[in-house]
């Protein structure tokens, strides 16, 4: 079940200070943004050669995630009534998301699927409160799709960038609940959904 | 640390033994900076380690118990009024050198 490298040890190398997975999805999307993510594919084709379909699942749903609390933070940054410190964070993670949803897309460019259309997104920020209401829902929903969809993928690089987001996720849900006045870390250990449960909690903020 | 004790007395394995950190209480903002190098490590330390680990099983602990590091760092950044994602879009691992240079001087090497 388990495909694991041939040699172990290479999957252990580490490039100053990163893992090779992360190393190389972040190097390609820096590299994607400036040449086209042909330039940059044979590289990362040979890097994710242990990719499977059900991988390529987990990405475009993990797009389609991220493309939600893109819309969200855009959304939400039009609203006169936030604070000035949900202004801040709006905008910071706003930034983060856009940078998520870009390094999808060029992985899932490079394994030559055909990257997910971006939802609309249906959101009732009317102020302050529901900026953060809606915020928490969204980044709770990602905590949890990431951490059950993550031991399903076989890709020890993908693996290692799903952790990389699925932490500034879970940074991100803290942060809102603290400033909305709530524990930012309700459990000892942050439950995962299943698919099901993260396709209807996506479906809720106007996902497919 | 209690379900990380039942995981690895069930794969067999001995437990560690248990250190004895010294830390210094001195001022409010001290103690926050402190625990939040601790979180941002610990952070760091699981994510080093997620594509190494064989069992789905414990992957799915340590992502559970990964992301609860986090929001601690990310909420006792905010108090301290700094960044909540220090790293950015993309959290940076932690391999073990990096772990033990942290936690040294709270281990007394």
């Amino acid at each position: 079940m388990s495909r694991r490298p041939q040699i172990p040890e290479l999957a252990a190398i580490e490039v100053a200070g990163m893992t090779r997975g992360s190393f190389i999805l972040r190097g390609a999307l820096a590299a994607g943004a400036v040449y086209g993510a042909g330039a940059v594919t044979p590289f990362v084709e040979r890097a994710l050669a242990q990719t499977s379909a059900g991988d390529i699942a987990i990405l475009q749903f993990a797009l389609t995630l991220e493309s939600l609390e893109s819309a969200f933070y855009a959304a939400a940054l039009k609203t006169p009534k936030l604070t000035a410190a949900s202004k801040k964070l709006a905008t910071e993670f706003s930034a983060h998301e856009k940078a998520h949803a870009d390094a999808l897309t060029t992985t899932i460019q490079t394994l030559n699927a055909k990257p997910g259309p971006a939802p609309a997104g249906k959101f009732a920020v009317r102020d302050d409160a529901t900026f953060l209401k809606v915020g928490i829902a969204l980044e709770e929903a990602g905590v949890s799709a990431y951490n059950g969809a993550a031991p399903r993928i076989i890709s020890p690089d993908l693996l290692a960038t799903a952790g990389a987001i699925v932490q500034v996720e879970a940074r991100h849900a803290a942060a809102l609940r603290e400033t909305a006045g709530q524990d930012p870390s309700p459990a000892a250990f942050d439950s995962p959904s299943t698919t099901a449960q993260a396709d209807a909690a996506l479906k809720a903020f106007g996902g497919p | 640390v209690a379900a990380l004790e039942g995981l690895v007395r069930k794969l067999g394995g001995s437990l560690p033994p248990k250190p004895t950190p010294t830390f210094q209480f001195t001022t409010p903002n001290f103690i926050l900076q402190t625990a939040s190098s601790l979180e941002y490590t610990g952070a760091g330390a699981y994510l080093g380690q997620v594509d190494r680990i064989q069992s789905k099983e414990m992957l799915a602990v340590a992502l559970a118990i990964h992301t609860v590091e986090a929001r601690h760092d990310a909420a006792l950044n905010l108090m301290l009024g700094k960044d909540v994602s220090p790293d950015g879009a993309f959290a940076q691992p932690q391999f073990a050198a990096d772990v033990l240079q942290t936690l040294g001087p709270y281990l007394g090497k």
